[in-house]
């Protein structure tokens, strides 16, 4: 079956962003601050301000994603036999 | 009866009241196919797709079990806020390309897409089975979560095994009348008060004296339960949870109608984004649990942390609300359960194998009926099985979280073979029984909390990949099929 023929270089970047995003704030990033309780965000124990932050990275990833329909072509724009 | 029992017991009988309304009117609106009562028609619009996702989503486990986590265990279930953001990916990535599949061929159930894919009858009841097997536990959490809820809220004047009865019995009533209909309307109701009655329980509760806000908060921990400001050796459950909880409800029969019933495609887009800002809000039960190391730092019971510190430090009142607001989470689950299980049962395994020619009419009579013996399993279960809600919750995310593995591999991968899928899923769910039983312990690792219900899903895609691999492929028939609407979904045909 076909791949994703009709993702573009955006929608490329948005997904890779947000493999990063996932992967700072899982595994193995989880690795990097799983003892960490200083520095404190937000003035909560690093772990919970690290994931915040992450978590705002994550949302304007998605906001620009679905502004850019991921990157993907609109059907109702046209697909190639519309 | 004293005044506050007479409040409380206005404020329930409301919440039991708006969803029994939103029910009849539902009902007046369906028509008596199984297309209509189970998937709405696929006329569902947006705010109903995102209310009744979310709400659904979110269940006994978030509201209640998620601040006994956060108590114990500190940082631990803060994975949450990934693991949301991961399920409004999926819900984008994959839910489309099921929403596409299941709207050109008239899909209804989980069976249903991977008849049409792999062509295959015994995969299908093999995911048939595994829907109704670990729905079941999960279902009966909710019911736990609910029924404890109303006894709490009621002061004790509704006994729990009443609750658990009014629980059901409300939920049955409405979605027997408005199928999928009424379960969205009421997920509506729902989720608007699950989001604000979650953030603003958490937002109370740490600012109240004793408490002295959020930085007093973990200064106060930090001090005394070091432990439990760091994620620390729990690293596996973090991870475990992470992936298991949103794939497994993803994969839950609840969802997969979620999927088949939106109405427009746009709407797959956005919902990564609305589900990931709405996952603030277990910052709500983050707040409550780690102030439960300061108000009630000695409780036994933690999955009853929320209503025990609303109680005590709430206005009566207002912590009845917040209290029906988690009843309104586990009601919001089980609806869709019920009625998704229904849905499994009606058209999989009624309509296929014991009567081939019935009505639609009769169906959606059949569907009626098996939510009503769904109903009463649950609720067996919960006044004989106990068991804490986050743990019975894992356990069953975990199983429905197998199917993933044949739905990707339908969806992405043109070498999946049924036998590859068949393998995954026997190995998976049979390595995942042996963990969970203690029959077997995990290797390495995987010995860790969390660590079986990652290695049974490790195991299924090797598994399924390897078997696909050197069996043969899908038959001609099929792929020809399953090709040709690829190349429409990629050219944007039959989108409307």
């Amino acid at each position: 079956m076909r791949r994703n023929s009709k993702l573009s270089t955006i929608g490329i970047v948005q997904r890779v962003l947000l493999l990063i995003g996932f992967m700072a704030m899982e595994f193995p990033g989880v690795l990097f601050f799983k003892d960490l309780a200083e520095p404190t965000i937000f003035g909560l124990p690093f772990a919970y301000g690290f994931m915040l932050l992450g978590w705002i990275y994550m949302c304007a990833i998605m906001l620009w994603a679905y502004k850019t329909s991921w990157g993907e072509k609109d059907p109702e724009e046209g697909g190639d036999d519309k | 009866m004293t005044s506050q029992q007479a409040i409380a017991l206005a404020i329930i009988a409301l919440f039991m009241f708006i969803p029994l309304v939103m029910g009849a009117v539902a009902g007046k609106k369906s028509i008596p196919t199984t297309d209509d009562y189970f998937v709405q028609g696929r006329g569902m619009g947006s705010v109903a797709v995102f209310f009744t996702v979310a709400a659904t989503w979110w269940s006994a486990f978030a509201f209640m079990g998620s601040n006994s986590w956060f108590f114990l265990e500190g940082p631990l279930y803060w994975t949450a806020i990934a693991w949301n953001i991961l399920f409004g990916v999926m819900y984008m990535i994959i839910g489309k390309k099921v929403w596409y599949f299941g709207k050109v061929n008239n899909l209804i159930t989980p069976k249903d897409f991977f008849l049409f894919h792999y062509g295959s009858e015994a995969l299908g009841n093999i995911v048939a089975v595994i829907m109704l097997v670990f729905t079941l536990p999960y279902l009966q959490i909710q019911l736990t979560g609910g029924a404890y809820l109303i006894e709490v809220a009621s002061g004790g004047l509704i006994p729990y095994w009443v609750a658990g009865l009014i629980f059901y019995l409300v939920i049955i009533i409405y979605v027997w009348s408005g199928g999928l209909r009424a379960v969205a309307w009421t997920d509506i109701f729902y989720g608007a008060l699950l989001f604000f009655g979650m953030i603003f329980a958490g937002l109370y509760i740490v600012n109240i004296d004793k408490v002295g806000g959020i930085s007093e908060l973990f200064s106060y921990i930090a001090q005394h339960s070091p432990e439990k400001v760091i994620v620390g050796d729990n690293w596996m459950s973090w991870l475990s949870m992470f992936l298991i909880t949103p794939i497994g409800s993803f994969m839950g029969p609840q969802l997969w109608t979620r999927m088949y019933a939106v109405k427009s495609h746009k709407l797959f887009n956005l919902m990564p984004f609305l589900l990931g800002v709405a996952a603030i809000a277990y910052i709500g039960s983050m707040l409550v649990g780690n102030s439960a190391n300061i108000l009630c730092p000695d409780i036994e019971q933690t999955d009853k942390i929320l209503p025990t510190v609303l109680y005590e430090y709430a206005p009566y009142v207002l912590a009845c609300f917040i209290i029906a607001c988690g009843a309104a989470a586990a009601m919001s689950t089980a609806n869709s359960q019920i009625h998704a299980m229904s849905a499994v049962y009606t058209v999989d395994i009624h309509k296929r194998y014991i009567n081939k020619n019935m009505s639609e009419k009769q169906l959606v009579w059949v569907g009626r009926w098996a939510i009503l013996i769904f109903s009463a399993v649950a609720y067996v279960m919960n006044l004989t099985v106990p068991g804490a809600l986050v743990t019975i919750g894992l356990v069953a995310l975990a199983g429905t979280a197998q199917v993933i593995v044949p739905t990707v591999g339908a969806l992405f991968w043109r070498k999946s073979t049924t036998a590859g899928a068949i393998a995954g899923l026997l190995v998976g769910i049979g390595s995942l029984c042996l963990f969970t039983f203690g029959i077997i312990t995990p290797p390495w690792v995987f010995s860790m909390s969390g660590g079986g219900n990652l290695l049974s899903l490790l195991l299924n895609i090797i598994v399924f990949v390897i078997v696909s691999l050197v069996t043969k492929p899908r038959p001609d028939s099929v792929m020809d099929k399953v090709q040709a609407q690829f190349d429409d979904f990629y050219d944007g045909k039959n989108f409307e």
